[in-house]
């Protein structure tokens, strides 16, 4: 039991003094993080401050160019609005099942047994009416949740979602804050980048503050210090809420 | 009924009809990719740097359809390698070589006097010369595609809709883009006999077009846009047999009137019913 307790707490990713480049552009530098399971951690910081980099990085399709990167299982993923071909002639089921592709794996075709779970995904995102529909006729919010339900159907232990609530509507907030409780319940971990720090500090349990590093990494409280947000933010707008202010001049200490 | 079967007395007309339906099939189903990715340039640029590997092959007389793919999958293959330097963009990487090929191809011609009036037949497609060797391997490379894009048809769909999705999934995004380039020009190579070089690209587009005009389903548009494309090749090529017009022109004019009568019938359906509505509510 003790055994088993201990890989539950294990965390499902961990990252070690990683730095990642764009050529000489340095987008992260010597990132160090442990991302525990059963866990929803926001990704915040100012645009710019590598927060898609470090997803990026933790799909494994950014190599760092020092540190290391160690996953535990698959991961699933969530991109960001408005990066896909919507005019593509895919129903919205079509879209929940392209989550389970590697599962299938290469030359196979999904199953009955994923239809029915992509069917399932898309009830728990207050979609399966829609599911016979084109993917291009539905509104941003409900391509969000659609996006939502394909990320569920890959199943992964560790979700990363890019900007899921950036324009969401008010049923694809709901839908998107039940699903995110559930997933924790699940034992799962889930890392959200988002631009609303008075949202992540409400849902998230766990807030890392990015500025090309960390700036700060722990429960909302103290990663929201307002010394902090003022090194990763200052002198910029930043989101709390619907509402945007001025974050005052921070000592940059770097 | 003399006017449908009476050309199918000769053996010549027999074999265009079989080389058509092939072309038909193959372009129709790959073209929707074409269409659907925005791949038309790309398109026109392999059917166009095929040019001298046909020269070459009618110049050591080899099979064409052999010499045209050797040389368009050396050439999707540049394209693909040029164009993931950010400095180069894919425009630039097929402009900067399917002129270079085209040219290599021109240079070829002028230096094989003698095969001026063969290579004239296949920037123009000789679809009544069709051997059954050519036959035979149009037939096979018509069932390697469509057995690859049958195959990996759910891949290349999530990397058309979604390429974000499909890296984040690791998926070998630049290889599958590869392999369909690859496709595309064997679907090419099989076309050139019967629709010529000049003329391939409109096999691969404006089936798969009209085809998009009628429904919102992927599977249900690559076998519309191949029924399509084997109507237009097998019409056009009656039209060139009694009106005694050039085969490749005839079947791409069909297919143009059949894309144009599908717009109009798909733009004017909605005005139309939604005047009888008024006309019934007056």
């Amino acid at each position: 039991m003790a055994a088993a307790a201990e890989i539950a707490r294990a965390p499902v990713a961990r990252l070690r003094d990683v730095t990642v480049a764009y050529g000489d552009h340095v987008a992260l530098d010597g990132v160090t993080l442990d991302l525990p399971a059963g866990a929803i951690i926001g990704l915040i910081g100012p645009n710019g401050a590598g927060k898609t980099t470090l997803l990026r990085t933790l799909l494994g399709v950014l190599q760092p160019a020092a540190g290391r990167v160690e996953v535990r299982g698959a991961v699933g993923y969530m991109p960001q609005l408005g990066e896909a071909a919507w005019g593509f002639p895919l129903t919205v089921l079509d879209v929940a099942l392209q989550g389970s592709y590697r599962r299938v794996g290469w030359l196979r075709r999904p199953s009955g047994f994923e239809r029915a779970a992509a069917r399932n995904a898309l009830a728990r995102v207050g979609m399966e009416d829609l599911a016979a529909r084109q993917i291009g006729r539905l509104s941003g919010g409900q391509r969000q949740r659609v996006l939502l339900a394909r990320a569920l159907m890959q199943d992964a232990r560790l979700l990363l979602l890019d900007e899921p609530l950036s324009g969401a509507d008010a049923a694809t907030s709901a839908a998107f804050e039940e699903t995110l409780g559930r997933l924790r319940d699940e034992g799962r971990t889930v890392v959200v980048s988002t631009h609303d720090l008075a949202w992540s500090a409400r849902r998230c349990d766990l807030l890392c503050l990015l500025s090309g590093h960390v700036v700060s990494y722990g429960p909302p409280a103290d990663a929201l210090a307002p010394a902090r947000l003022a090194d990763a933010y200052g002198g910029e707008l930043i989101h709390v809420g619907g509402v945007r202010i001025l974050a005052p001049e921070g000592h940059h200490a770097h | 009924m003399h006017y449908l079967t009476d050309p199918l007395q000769f053996e010549f007309m027999r074999r265009a009809l079989l080389a058509i339906v092939l072309t038909g099939v193959v372009s129709g189903v790959l073209g929707t990719y074409v269409v659907l990715r925005g791949l038309a340039f790309i398109g026109d640029a392999l059917t166009h740097a095929v040019f001298p590997g046909i020269v070459i092959a009618v110049a050591v007389g080899r099979s064409i359809l052999l010499g045209a793919l050797v040389v368009g999958i050396a050439t999707a293959l540049g394209i693909a390698t040029i164009s993931r330097n950010r400095r180069v963009s894919e425009d630039t990487a097929i402009g900067i070589l399917f002129a270079a090929m085209f040219a290599l191809g021109v240079v070829l011609v002028s230096t094989l006097a003698t095969y001026q009036r063969d290579v004239a037949d296949l920037l123009f497609g000789q679809i009544l010369s069709v051997s059954r060797t050519d036959l035979y391997l149009a037939a096979g490379t018509t069932v390697v595609a469509l057995t690859a894009t049958v195959l990996l048809n759910k891949e290349f769909s999530l990397i058309g809709f979604d390429r974000d999705m499909a890296e984040a999934m690791r998926y070998p995004v630049f290889v599958l883009d590869l392999v369909l380039l690859g496709l595309i020009t064997l679907a090419i190579v099989v076309s050139l006999q019967t629709i010529g070089n000049i003329l391939v690209l409109a096999m691969l587009v404006t089936p798969a077009a009209t085809a998009r005009l009628l429904t919102e389903r992927l599977a249900t548009m690559q076998a519309l846009s191949a029924m399509l494309g084997v109507a237009a090749g097998v019409v056009g090529l009656y039209i060139s047999f009694w009106w005694n017009v050039a085969s490749g022109g005839a079947v791409v004019l069909t297919s143009t009137a059949i894309f144009f009568a599908v717009f109009i019938a798909v733009e004017l359906a909605p005005r139309l019913r939604r005047r009888d509505h008024l006309a019934l509510a007056g």
